[in-house]
């Protein structure tokens, strides 16, 4: 979406506009469910999160400096929505996910993929929130390390070190997990 | 190349977004050493779970309710004037203009007194619907001796008074105390137990607890379903009587919609027009 249309678009939400609310929730719903249900791994809390997230922004609107871009901005108070609801979470007991937020499938290759995928999301789980955080902004999210400086508030050089200490600890807990160990030929031989 | 160095590369070449493959050096190494090659491959596990996770999708009537949500918190909003930058006022939502198609359907071809309207309307369902949470409250909330019912009866949910029956059982935990009322209403006068659906909240919460921890599983696991039944009949209730007031409010306004047709926000209300 152009700079323009979304001011465009901020305007006539700042007047009221529920049209133009919606469109603006529709645009960005993607990303900021995405990295919602990637920190908090369980798909209603993530919902949560992203529709507090939008009622935050579209309270807060007026607040949005026009001459920085919008999503990094959403994306930061979706980052401050899912760190309180982990630390909610923190203090109360632990909620397993539902069984019918794994899909079933019958082809091998999917179950492997889903399976891989399961994994990474609890190993995501394991690794400290900002790690997490600065980890999927950069590569699920594919946003610079300046951007996701501003969007997290600390130095590019701690986001860095946040992100290569994701990675580390990622990818040791997918190999304690065994997960990986059959795909080591494949990177050897190429 | 050394180990440390390995990781050093590897991690700045991650920073470009550039595979294993493009640096030679790299995967030469990696052919040599069996600990830096687990660790290339398993950043390509990992970013392989990242993509195959990345489909998940928000559940459908999102925007919807995302927007319903921020109308209904809505006591005031703040808006900035675009052309002289001044900073930004607070406003009654009352005061906003409707030109635009809202939850009720297309405003822009009604009389300026009715698009006026438009803002209110959605508080007035609100208070609509909360009255007739209030109503059924109070004609569920527990009619026990001599208490009062009514707004005693809502104080009561908040503050339970013990029952007689709890009071023997504190007295006395060891022993197998007499039924209490709440489960004692297997004889068709359930509706008119302690807890009933009129028991929300924590203290709702609690007297399942107690339910659950004080009486044998079998006698729990029935007195759950005829909640859960009792629940399931207040919000079909509920219900109907938002369909009643969405369509009240509808009339109100003079546009309602073609008979079948579904209000943008709330879709799963049933709304008669005959």
């Amino acid at each position: 979406m152009s700079a323009f249309s979304i001011h465009h678009i901020v305007q006539r939400c700042l007047a009221g506009d529920e049209a133009a609310m919606l469109e603006l929730v529709e645009q960005f719903q993607g990303p900021v469910f995405g990295l919602c249900y990637r920190m908090l791994g369980q798909r209603q809390d993530a919902e949560d999160a992203a529709q507090e997230t939008f009622v935050r922004v579209l309270r807060h609107l007026a607040k949005w400096d026009p001459s920085r871009e919008f999503e990094p901005w959403l994306l930061a108070i979706a980052g401050n929505r899912c760190r309180t609801a982990l630390a909610r979470r923190s203090r109360a007991p632990r909620n397993e996910p539902l069984a019918e937020d794994r899909v079933e499938d019958a082809t091998q290759e999917t179950q492997a993929a889903e399976l891989l995928a399961e994994e990474v999301r609890l190993a995501l789980e394991q690794v400290r929130p900002e790690y997490r955080e600065a980890f999927l902004l950069f590569h699920d999210h594919e946003r610079s390390y300046l951007e996701i400086a501003e969007i997290m508030d600390a130095p590019v050089g701690t986001i860095k070190t946040w992100v290569h200490r994701a990675r580390k600890e990622l990818v040791s807990r997918l190999h304690r997990r065994s997960v990986i160990q059959d795909r080591r030929h494949a990177v050897r031989t190429v | 190349m050394r180990c440390e160095q390995f990781e050093s590369a590897w991690q700045a070449l991650m920073d470009e977004r550039r595979p294993l493959q493009s640096d030679p050096h790299l995967v030469a190494h990696t052919l040599k050493c069996e600990s830096c090659a687990a660790l290339a491959a398993g950043m390509e596990s990992l970013l392989d779970g990242l993509d195959f996770g990345r489909d998940q999708e928000v559940g459908e009537g999102f925007a919807q309710r995302v927007v319903m949500a921020r109308l209904l918190r809505a006591d005031t909003i703040d808006t900035i004037d675009a052309h002289s930058g001044s900073p930004p006022t607070r406003l009654a939502s009352h005061s906003l203009p409707a030109t635009h198609a809202g939850p009720l359907g297309s405003a822009a071809g009604q009389p300026a007194r009715v698009r006026g309207l438009i803002p209110f309307l959605g508080r007035a369902a609100l208070l609509v619907a909360a009255s007739c949470l209030v109503m059924l409250s109070l004609t569920a909330m527990p009619h026990r001796g001599a208490r009062p019912n009514g707004l005693k009866g809502l104080a009561s949910v908040a503050h339970p008074t013990p029952s007689r029956a709890e009071r023997q059982r504190a007295a006395a935990p060891g022993d197998r105390q007499p039924m209490p009322e709440t489960i004692a209403a297997n004889d068709g006068v359930a509706a008119e137990s302690s807890a009933s659906v009129g028991q929300l909240g924590d203290a709702g919460l609690h007297d399942l607890m107690n339910l659950i921890t004080e009486r044998s599983r079998d006698e729990a696991a029935r007195e759950l379903t005829l909640r859960m039944q009792r629940l399931d009949d207040t919000a079909r209730r509920i219900t109907s009587s938002l369909g009643t007031a969405v369509t009240a409010i509808y009339r109100t306004v003079g546009n309602q919609p073609a008979s079948g047709e579904k209000s943008a926000f709330a879709p799963n209300l049933q709304l008669s027009f005959s």
